[in-house]
């Protein structure tokens, strides 16, 4: 692309998805209350006095709020921090009831108690009408990888493998092989200080679209709906290092049928190729037949865009992602741009002095060795 | 290092404390650091360059160089940017007249660099380039030969480089090389007045490139 300024199509298209994503994604100020309920865990588990006394342990985020892919769940749903303790046990002394139990314990008897719900591996903490904390007691087993750990599964009554901490890097590690980000770029360009909604690398950006994109589709045919963890594996499966959110939304739209066919329609854990994300298809093939006509779909919409048509360009994103949040994006779009452009409208008088010398033929050219 | 470069570099880093890293090696020293593009008059910031200098041992016969690390312009041919982000100001010879005789470092960021950058950042806006610009290489030399001292042709040009480097030597009485017929001392003897200051290895070079074309 010759020219990045914000004047550009390309740029400002990106812009305007950006912005979409941004005002979908988990607030600022949640994330705060979120860090302080992260902290106060940490604390209280520290504070123990028996079990995770003696325990060799360690707390750290996992899912969407450490990756940066979160999106406004739906309806009435709650945004969702996922947490790991993790446990260092390598004479295999506990069995997984008992961690499980220990941390239940510890919070029933804390001023948590009234909020804890159990699920099948971890334990909820119901912040009610701001958000939940999903704890996930793990142990780490092997003494090569920290990443490695089991967890428990009370409905199987066993240890299952996980690696969230591993898959947290591998998808981070993808969204940093970015070439040039062309947000990036037109601020530097323009000598323009930079945005929140350009903070965000290209891949977080667009798995924050597939997700909102799949709540729009799929809004009433819920039992349908394609998992996140699917969405943000192939993504960050397929992502080439795209400069633009338009770019890698394309490339990973245009190859997900190679990959399915590819990888005998599974789709597994990158860090962890026992852990198959897509089982559920193989009991219930609809998941599958609703999944690629929702890429489908999606593929015939995002070339639309690239006619570089206003009337087009606001038809195709709210069929995408609905009325509400393209209208709510547009609103951020409109006011960063008329922003940018008023540059273009200040006066230079000053500036153009600055550029003057003293003499005429003081002009800039190129010499060789250099 | 000389005494003049050690005194230029202690003032230069005063005046421009953001230029905060400095290393010496055996040939010269390279200064690291920020400057800034800003209008006082309405205190703008206009945008904020991270640079290296480099400036050898054998300066100020010697010019400094200044590369510019920033993201703010293309590193290209296009707009007198190196890839590895050297700054081309403007013809060597054209970068000791405006600076003077004697010159500091403080006169090379404020006569040469500030400028250069402001024009980079008024060519991002789209509003070309402010000083005009050369040609690359020895034809942009040519075009800056021509355009200060009237010669029309590459030949005379190369005639005016020879006189300048010593090769050829004319006398005051003489007629003048350009051809117009008026004795050198009305002609172009003045002319060749403004660049009294710059070092003879300068008009050696560029009298390379120029018979290059």
């Amino acid at each position: 692309m010759r020219d990045i300024s914000f004047k550009n199509e390309r740029v400002k298209l990106d812009v305007l998805l950006a912005n979409i994503a941004e005002s979908i994604q988990l607030d600022n100020t949640r994330k705060e209350r979120m860090e302080s309920a992260y902290s106060a865990i940490e604390t209280l588990l520290n504070e123990d006095e028996s079990f995770f006394k003696d325990v060799d342990f360690e707390i750290y985020p996992q899912g969407s709020v450490k990756i940066g892919t979160t999106i406004k769940p739906m309806k009435d749903n709650e945004f969702d921090l996922d947490i790991v303790v993790q446990i260092v046990d390598f004479e295999n002394s506990y069995d997984s009831e008992e961690i499980y139990n220990q941390l239940k314990r510890v919070l029933l008897s804390s001023r948590y108690k009234d909020k804890v719900v159990t699920k099948n591996r971890c334990i909820r903490i119901d912040y009610a009408g701001d958000f939940h904390m999903d704890i996930l007691p793990g142990v780490q087993v092997y003494t090569d990888d920290k990443n490695k750990i089991v967890v428990p599964d009370k409905k199987l009554e066993t240890w299952t493998p996980s690696n969230p901490r591993g898959y947290a890097e591998w998808f981070l590690d993808k969204s940093n092989k970015v070439i040039e980000p062309i947000l990036e770029k037109a601020f530097s360009m323009e000598a323009l200080e930079m945005e929140e909604f350009a903070k965000k690398k290209p891949l977080k950006r667009t798995v924050q679209l597939l997700k909102l994109y799949r709540d729009e589709y799929f809004k009433n045919d819920l039992e349908n709906a394609t998992s996140s963890i699917i969405l943000t594996t192939i993504a960050g499966e397929l992502y080439n290092s795209e400069s633009s959110i338009y770019d890698s939304m394309e490339n990973i739209l245009n190859n997900i049928d190679l990959y399915i066919n590819n990888n005998e329609a599974k789709i597994v854990n990158p860090v962890n190729p026992d852990e198959n994300f897509t089982d559920k298809w193989i009991e219930e093939p609809n998941l599958k037949f609703h999944f690629i006509k929702f890429v489908q779909y999606a593929k015939e919409l995002w070339m639309r865009l690239k006619e570089d048509n206003g009337v087009q360009t606001e038809i195709t994103l709210k069929s995408l992602f609905s009325e509400n949040a393209y209208q709510v994006g547009l609103e951020s779009f409109d006011n960063f741009i008329s922003k940018s452009e008023k540059i273009y409208e200040q006066d230079f008088t000053n500036l153009e002095q600055l550029a003057t010398t003293s003499s005429p033929t003081h002009k800039p050219y190129m010499f060789d060795n250099e | 290092m000389n005494k003049k470069l050690k005194q230029d570099i202690e003032d230069l880093i005063k005046e421009f404390p953001s230029l905060d890293r400095k290393i010496v090696t055996p040939s010269g020293v390279f200064i690291y650091g920020k400057l800034q593009v800003k209008t006082p008059e309405d205190n703008i910031i206009w945008g904020n360059f991270d640079v290296k200098i480099y400036i050898s041992n054998n300066y100020p016969r010697e010019l400094p160089k200044i590369y510019d690390l920033s993201n703010i312009t293309p590193k290209t041919t296009e707009r007198h940017i190196g890839v590895n982000g050297g700054c081309c100001l403007a013809p060597p010879a054209e970068e000791f007249i405006i600076l003077g005789h004697q010159y500091s470092l403080i006169d090379f960021i404020n006569k040469l660099v500030i400028p250069f950058f402001a024009t980079q950042i008024l060519y991002n806006l789209g509003k070309g380039w402010h000083n005009g610009e050369y040609s690359h290489y020895g034809k942009g030399l040519l075009e800056y030969y021509s355009e200060k001292t009237s010669l029309k042709s590459k030949e005379l040009v190369i005639n005016l480089l020879n006189i300048l480097t010593g090769k050829i030597k004319i006398g005051r009485n003489d007629d003048c090389f350009c051809g117009s017929n008026l004795k050198y001392k009305k002609c172009h003897l003045n002319i060749i007045d403004i660049f009294k200051f710059v070092p003879r290895e300068v008009f050696v070079k560029d009298l390379i490139a120029i018979n290059c074309l």
